[in-house]
């Protein structure tokens, strides 16, 4: 059993190294399959986190939302309580 | 390699791109160091994410079918004189055994990835540009779209010595001014004038009012660091060793893409230059802002680099100044003419300063030679040199600097944004942008052991935020 190169010998005639030498259509199909499935998770995975945050955000409300202050979570119900009129972030105890 | 010199040779030219490569790594880490600096806190982590998933998506992409347009696509397909896909450039099919190792083949594998960094490099210009409001998706497909197809099509017609571009126009762009920066910055334009601003960017009059960066000090290491990976640029736009001797007998030196002499000496002297003069009139003219002293080094390269082969060192400082001083200004008055809200300066210090280094290297270059004439070619369109070459010309370099900006950059970024537009793929929900696109979903935030104090930016965010919402801001 042997998947290609059985020996160093003879470096002049030896080309490729790697194993299964004859194959490389069907791994550079199996390749581009990989890659175009990759884009259709992403896309799909992305879509769906999009669509949670937007039903998260309404559910939420804008001003909670935003009344954080721009950093990268939702405010919570005490940290809202805590905040002025004009927005001022919320005073940690 | 059963002889030493020629043994030598070889692998010395082997570790030399291998290096190169490493190198402009460099410009990756600088890219992502940079626009995590510029984003919000509430936009770092997926501005980090898209931008780092530029590496594996071109790569396979590039090993897939980019490399092989780089030799297929010199001759147009039949623009130089009805001439098609050359068929020396079947080796390059991705199940070649070349692309792979092989004893019998140790130049491939590390040119490939010199030119894989180039695309990486074109893909990330669009990054910045687009940050804050690009779903990840989206970019990653315009990525692909830039790094494995148009600007390696760009790089066989231009950037080759079989190029219809170099031998037809007689197109001189050694390092990249037109091949990958008004390429990107073209493409960042069109996909920008697609995808829109930033909410709030502008006000009611049209005022265009300032995101800061969230870290100036990320955003300046960035920088320095894309100089550091352009070195590694620089150095892989040369063939390190080459008998350009002729019929006078062997004379071995360093040459550029197309084969004709330059050293790396000269590169040295002339990438310094440039940067000097880019970042002095960048800091005069921005009196002293930081961002635009750095962009402006990076614009003063940029904008010399299609003539660093040749220029001397004070041209290409020169050049570097008044470019940077020209792109400075444009970026502006685009910015309130059209409302255009590129994050980063991406259109101006790629896109403006690469169409005008092109340009100028038109006519600084005038009547030196392009390239040696390759057989079957068209005779060259404006004029020869006595020895029979295609001539560095202003009308071709012109009409090369339109063909990277708008032929292959623009038109498609625009097409490609409209597409993803159209499929709604292309910009994240309002509510995404307006909490942040970290707020949902594995992103987290990026500093949570910071308290938060709010800027006045976002205080006029919350304000628009319903205006916004309904889609009239």
């Amino acid at each position: 059993m042997k998947t290609g190169l059985d020996s160093f010998n003879n470096p002049a005639d030896i080309g490729p190294l790697y194993p299964f030498v004859g194959t490389e259509v069907i791994l550079v199909v199996i390749g581009v399959i990989v890659w175009l499935a990759w884009h259709y998770l992403q896309t799909r995975q992305e879509s769906t986190e999009d669509d949670e945050g937007v039903q998260k955000f309404h559910e939420v409300g804008k001003d909670r939302v935003l009344f954080h202050g721009g950093t990268a979570r939702i405010a919570r119900e005490d940290e809202l309580h805590g905040h002025t009129e004009q927005g001022a972030p919320h005073q940690m105890d | 390699m059963t002889d030493l010199p020629s043994a030598l040779n070889t692998l010395f030219t082997e570790f030399y791109y291998w290096v190169t490569v490493v190198m402009m790594f460099l410009i990756h880490a600088g890219f992502a160091t940079y626009e995590v600096g510029v984003a919000r806190p509430k936009n770092a982590i997926k501005t980090l994410s898209k931008n780092i998933m530029v590496i594996p998506v071109v790569t396979v992409t590039f090993f897939f079918f980019g490399w092989w347009i780089y030799f297929a696509f010199v001759n147009g397909p039949f623009i130089n004189n009805g001439m098609g896909l050359p068929e020396s450039a079947n080796i390059f099919y991705a199940w070649s055994d070349i692309m792979g190792p092989n004893l019998q083949d140790r130049i491939t594998g590390v040119f490939w990835a010199a030119f894989l960094l180039f695309s990486w490099t074109a893909a990330s210009i669009i990054s910045g540009a687009t940050i804050e409001r690009i779903r990840v998706g989206a970019f990653l497909v315009i990525a692909v779209m830039i790094g494995s197809v148009t600007w390696i099509i760009d790089a066989a017609w231009g950037w080759s010595p079989a190029g219809w571009m170099v031998q037809l126009l007689g197109y001189h762009d050694a390092y990249a001014s037109g091949v990958i920066h008004a390429i990107a910055g073209g493409t960042a334009l069109g996909v920008l004038l697609v995808l829109g601003r930033r909410a709030g960017r502008f006000g009611a009059d049209g005022e265009p009012r300032v995101i800061k960066p969230h870290n100036v000090w990320m955003t300046s290491l960035g920088l320095l660091l894309i100089y550091t990976g352009f070195w590694g640029f620089y150095a892989a736009c040369n063939i390190p060793v080459w008998d350009i001797g002729g019929d006078a007998g062997p004379f071995f030196s360093a040459t550029n893409i197309y084969l004709m002499p330059t050293t790396l000496s000269a590169i040295t002297f002339n990438f310094l230059m440039s940067l000097a003069g880019g970042m002095m009139a960048g800091y005069l003219i921005s009196k002293g802002d930081v961002y635009w002293t750095l962009s402006g080094g990076l614009a003063g390269i940029i904008s010399a680099s299609a003539g660093n082969d040749l220029y001397h060192p004070i041209q290409a400082m020169i050049i570097g100044g008044v470019v940077v001083v020209i792109i400075y200004k444009a970026h502006y008055y685009v910015e309130r003419r059209w409302k255009l809200d590129d994050a980063v300066g991406a259109v101006a210090v790629h896109g403006y300063a690469g169409f005008l280094g092109v340009v100028i290297a038109g006519f600084l270059l005038w009547g030196y030679p392009a390239a040696a004439p390759i057989e079957g070619s068209a005779a060259p369109w404006f004029g020869v040199t006595p020895d029979g070459f295609p001539a560095v010309n202003p009308i071709g370099n012109f009409l090369g600097a339109i063909i990277m900006f708008g032929v292959l950059g623009f038109i498609p970024g625009y097409i490609a944004a409209r597409v993803l537009d159209a499929m709604k793929l292309l910009r994240v929900p309002p509510e995404i942008e307006l909490a942040g696109l970290d707020a949902f979903g594995a992103a987290g935030d990026l500093y949570p052991y910071f308290a938060h104090v709010e800027t006045d930016y976002e205080s006029t965010e919350r304000a628009e935020a319903a205006d916004f919402l309904s889609g009239r801001s």
